[in-house]
């Protein structure tokens, strides 16, 4: 079967754009990817590469007169930069180019080489999961001369060429929206040997925590438990009648007998103590047809990517000192805000540290995503911003005021909290899940 | 209404052996207007006190007093012990006059003692009118290591639990119990069936479980479920308190370790225990009850757990307080109580098991509360198992003497097990291991079933067999099977002989006395084959001898039902063995003590 994309024609000007920008251009194509069939939701063009990065203002901007002057590993890290802004479940589905001449036929080596690099990198990054479970890459070609497109499937494992559908509906693309809150509130002892390790060290070991416990969770939608091969849009449709069911779909409960032979019993001589705490707010758009185990894998996915951008943004904001700092210390990484796709209910992601606020949001959006925000309510900061006073004044235990001040030093009271950690407890996740009806 | 009042028929069992006063506790469940009457404790000195009823299953509470004594009470002080009992609006009095063996029962309605009448009831009746629910599930806690830390943890933890932030789930089924939100709470099936219905269900693809059923009517049916934190909320609007993910970073104590000199009093200060709290409890229900009613009592099982661990772990605690290990729960099901009794023993404690024979007046004479009585709860895959007590349910033998037969469980240990191939061979070490899982079984020894090779490389270890025995084929007859019991489980074993088959015929009073004042399986061997004596049907007046016979030739898989109807165990005759054969058999000799 040939491989089909399909993407709302409103898109199709946003070529017309880049190519009286410029003659040659490259760009990511977002979207969906299900049982053979992409459904894009956005194009971005790869802003232009700076050779001297931090000198921008002065160095001219180097334009692309060939598509060989591509650089490949600026294609590779704008796709890992957009990967992180997308809600889970979806993916950087490949690139176009909009060039003067057809770069498909033959078939673009450089194209190849991008591509393969691109799929590297995002499989480098954990839980980023910036590859779909398929091995394919569209190429989107947009020869400018004769205002045509073509388009190609190129299969990352086996190096090979198959051609591709793709088409522009003017019917636009149904989603279904699926969101939670997951909360956290959670405490991981450092234990004696482990406490001169530095803090990111720490945090990759709880994320592949978290990672595990979210594989043995049990989701609910709209609080219903569903047979993991049925599609989401039936969700709500029917009951099924409890004769029917039958028994073998509980792989997602197996894990929890694993974790009752655990036998943990520890005395250590310090107190040392990760907590996290606060909630991510995870939307989702899916395509209906999607199956319930891969809706709640999108969802897994999108929170453990989101964490652990966050992270990743927050340790690139540390300084050195800061990284080996080995003290009592209170982390604030960025928070997650929506932004809608132009004129859809989609929202990607950006993430703000504490502090800023829409604005800031702006320039990242219009350089990654080549999106321009008009009013800052487009950016709805849904997470919220912790008020350390107030976290000071609650987790210190203290009876003055003059907490913050001494935060650092003085601690001479207990400070354990007690919190369940979730570590061998199985989760429910409660989802709830909307059709959109878009216009 | 005053419920109608029933006594576990296991306590007036236990009523009817003594010789003391005492005065205890009931402990009873409410169904359907019935109060049953399952439990007691009575006062001994240095009792546990109060403490008892969070070893029992959850809905299983303190319903009134009894008094065993000459039959005489102050009305007062009655009435003063059950205004104490609040749980229930009907507190129960019982009076156990030991010279008549008179039981007389009162309700306490509106401060006044109503006498009333009750009813006995068997343990199969309870066990088809409830089941349990085994709740298991592991959470983490870390706080600092001391006793007020420790209790402020607990207290905490249970506080999560009872908070609705959990939810249970029932492993074979598939279904959730939520708590709040929806519409009944219940998640993964339609209407609102009754616990009793869902275990049923859940049963059903195991074949044979229904013919068993009809054998031995209830099983003691046990229901799984772990248990599960919702993680998630709705989605609505930002709460003043909500944030993104924060990222708290503690090392202040080894910040302090490092920049001072330190006392070792802030060092002790500074002790931090980090635990798989293993919640491990049971409940017990009205098989009628509605799952959608269940996750109150759930969670109470669950609190009564957690009581239950706090004390033993304060209790463990003692100055110096860094003496503390994982806690181990331990649920035992003592056949004289006919009821579960939970206890949870930290690793290498001493436990104080006589106080617990004395305040639920057991036996003195066996074990009940070893880690080795602990009881085993079926696994989920049903068949392939090793079979237990297959005898339990066959056709009483016709011979009208009287009938002394093994007490307590075993194993049906026979050919081909564990995929060997010991046919032709093999069926004295199978008899021996069938003695050996009795042991283990009773709580008398610890060690597991020893295998074939554990069984020869003791023979040739204490010299009876040559190096070469072991990995060989070599029958061993009665004297090697006392020898390991002796050498691996420290059990001494009376050997009887007999010439011929037929002199099998004079033994009955012997066996009698054995069955019943041993109550062990024995083994016969000799000339010929090997087998396993679990009784006799003596009749004194005929002279006629009949024999329960466990036979450890049966090859084929365990299903009971071949087992019993093709007479791989069941009651023979004397003529069942060799006239033209001697006879050794062993008596495995129980020690008595608790």
């Amino acid at each position: 079967m040939v491989r089909s994309a399909v993407a709302d024609d409103r898109l199709i000007s946003y070529f017309n754009n880049v190519a009286k920008q410029n003659t040659y251009s490259v760009g990511l194509i977002l979207g969906q990817s299900l049982s053979g069939k992409d459904y894009v939701i956005h194009f971005a063009k790869t802003p232009p590469f700076h050779p001297h990065e931090g000198k921008e203002s002065t160095t001219p901007v180097l334009r692309l007169t060939n598509i060989n002057d591509v650089n490949e590993e600026w294609v590779a890290d704008h796709a890992r930069q957009a990967t992180r802004m997308l809600p889970g479940g979806m993916h950087v589905l490949g690139i176009f180019i909009v060039s003067p001449e057809d770069l498909l036929n033959p078939f673009s080596s450089k194209i190849k080489g991008i591509l393969n690099r691109t799929h590297r990198h995002l499989d480098s990054q954990k839980y980023l999961f910036g590859n779909p479970s398929n091995n394919e890459k569209l190429v989107l070609n947009y020869c400018a001369t004769s205002q045509q497109f073509s388009c190609k499937s190129y299969n990352v494992a086996a190096g090979s060429v198959q051609p591709a559908e793709f088409k522009f509906l003017s019917t636009p693309i149904k989603w279904a929206q699926v969101e939670c809150k997951y909360q956290m509130d959670q405490i991981y002892h450092i234990s004696e040997n482990e406490s001169d390790w530095p803090l990111k060290k720490h945090m990759g070991i709880i994320l592949d925590t978290m990672n595990k416990n979210l594989k043995s969770g049990v989701f609910l939608y709209d609080g219903e438990l569903k047979d993991g091969d049925e599609s989401i849009e039936n969700i709500g449709k029917r009951k099924i009648p409890r004769s029917n069911k039958s028994g073998g779909h509980d792989d997602h409960l197996k894990p929890l007998q694993e974790a009752t032979d655990q036998n943990l019993f520890e005395v250590s001589e310090t107190g040392n103590q990760i907590r996290i705490f606060g909630h991510v707010v995870s939307k989702l758009w899916l395509n209906p047809k999607i199956s319930i185990n891969t809706a709640s894998e999108a969802i897994m996915q999108d929170i453990m990517r989101s964490l652990a951008t966050r992270l990743d943004m927050h340790w690139d904001s540390l300084t050195e000192e800061e990284h080996g700092e080995d003290m009592n210390s209170v982390h604030e990484p960025p928070r997650r805000v929506l932004i809608p796709l132009p004129n859809s209910r989609i929202a990607i992601s950006d993430y703000l540290f504490p502090g800023e606020g829409p604005h800031d949001a702006k320039i990242s959006l219009e350089e990654m995503l080549d999106i321009k925000i008009h009013s800052d309510s487009d950016v709805l900061d849904v997470e919220g911003q912790a008020d350390l006073t107030e976290y000071y004044n609650e987790a210190m235990d203290s009876e003055s005021e003059e907490v913050i001040a001494k935060k650092p030093i003085e601690n001479n009271k207990s400070l354990y909290y007690i919190g369940l950690g979730v570590a061998f407890l199985v989760l429910i996740i409660s989802l709830v899940i909307h059709f959109m009806q878009q216009s | 209404m005053t419920p109608s009042l029933k006594i576990s028929q296991n306590i007036v069992n236990r009523l009817s052996g003594g010789k003391h006063s005492y005065f205890g506790k009931v402990y009873g469940i409410l169904a359907k207007n019935n109060l049953v009457v399952l439990g007691l404790q009575v006062e001994i000195d240095g009792g546990d006190g109060n403490d008892l009823v969070n070893s029992f299953p959850a809905e299983i509470y303190l319903c009134g007093i009894i008094i065993i004594g000459d039959g005489n009470y102050d009305e007062q002080t009655i009435k003063s012990s059950l205004n104490e009992v609040y749980v229930t609006d009907n507190p129960v009095f019982i009076n156990y006059k030991l010279e008549t063996e008179e039981i007389t029962t009162h309700f306490f309605v509106n401060g006044q003692l109503e006498k009333t009448n009750f009813a006995v009831i068997s343990e199969q009746e309870i066990l088809s009118q409830f089941l349990h629910i085994h709740l298991k599930a592991d959470v983490p806690l870390t706080c600092e290591f001391s006793a007020n830390a420790i209790k402020e943890s607990f207290t905490n933890l249970r506080k999560i639990v009872a908070s609705g932030v959990m939810s249970f789930g029932f492993k074979k089924s598939n279904l959730y119990l939520l708590g709040s939100d929806n519409d009944n709470g219940v998640v993964g099936i339609t209407g609102n069936p009754s616990i009793g219905e869902l275990c049923d269900e859940s049963n059903e693809p195991s074949e044979g479980g229904a013919r068993r059923k009809k054998i031995q009517n209830y099983d003691l049916d046990v229901m799984k479920v772990n248990m599960l934190k919702k993680v998630t909320k709705e989605n609505g609007v930002v709460g003043g308190k909500e944030h993104a993910p924060l990222c708290v970073l503690d090392k202040s104590k080894q910040a302090t370790m490092q920049s001072q000199i330190l006392t070792t009093e802030i060092a002790e200060q500074c002790k931090t225990m980090s635990i798989m709290v293993p919640i491990d409890a049971l409940t017990m229900v009205h098989r009628q009850t509605k799952i959608a009613s269940l996750y109150g009592i759930i969670v109470e099982s669950a609190v009564r757990h957690l009581r239950l661990l706090e004390k033993t772990f304060l209790a463990s605690l003692g100055p110096p307080e860094d003496k503390c290990s994982q806690p181990e729960t331990f649920h035992f099901y003592p056949q004289e109580c006919g009821h579960f009794i939970t206890k949870i023993y930290l690793k290498n404690d001493v436990s104080e098991r006589n106080k617990l024979h004395q305040e639920l007046l057991l036996s003195q004479m066996k074990p009940f509360f070893r880690r080795a009585n602990n009881f085993i709860f079926k696994t989920k895959s049903q068949g392939g198992e090793i079979l237990i007590n297959p005898h339990e349910g066959l056709k009483p033998s016709d011979n009208g003497g009287k009938i002394s037969l093994i007490k307590g469980k075993y194993s049906y240990y026979h050919y081909c097990q564990n995929k060997m191939d010991d046919n032709g061979w093999g069926c004295a070490y199978r008899s021996l291991q069938t003695l050996a899982s009795w042991f283990k079984l009773q709580g008398y020894t610890d060690k597991d079933v020893p295998t074939f090779s554990d069984i020869q490389k003791c023979l040739v270890d204490i010299g009876d067999k040559p190096e070469n025995f072991v990995g060989s084929k070599q029958w061993i007859g009665s004297t090697e099977v006392g020898f390991v019991l002796n050498t691996l489980l420290g059990i001494t074993s009376k050997i009887l002989y007999v010439s011929s088959g037929e002199e099998m015929a004079t033994k009955g009073p012997e066996l009698v006395s054995h069955f019943e004042n041993h109550g062990s399986p024995v083994m016969i061997g000799g000339g010929v084959l090997a087998h396993t004596i679990l009784g006799v049907d003596y009749n004194s007046q005929s002279g006629n001898l009949k024999f329960l016979i466990l036979d450890p030739h049966y090859t084929g898989n365990e299903d009971l039902h071949t087992v019993q109807s093709k007479g791989w165990c069941g009651w023979k005759s004397v003529d069942f063995w060799d006239k033209t054969a001697y006879y050794n058999m062993c008596l495995p000799q129980v020690p008595i003590g608790i």
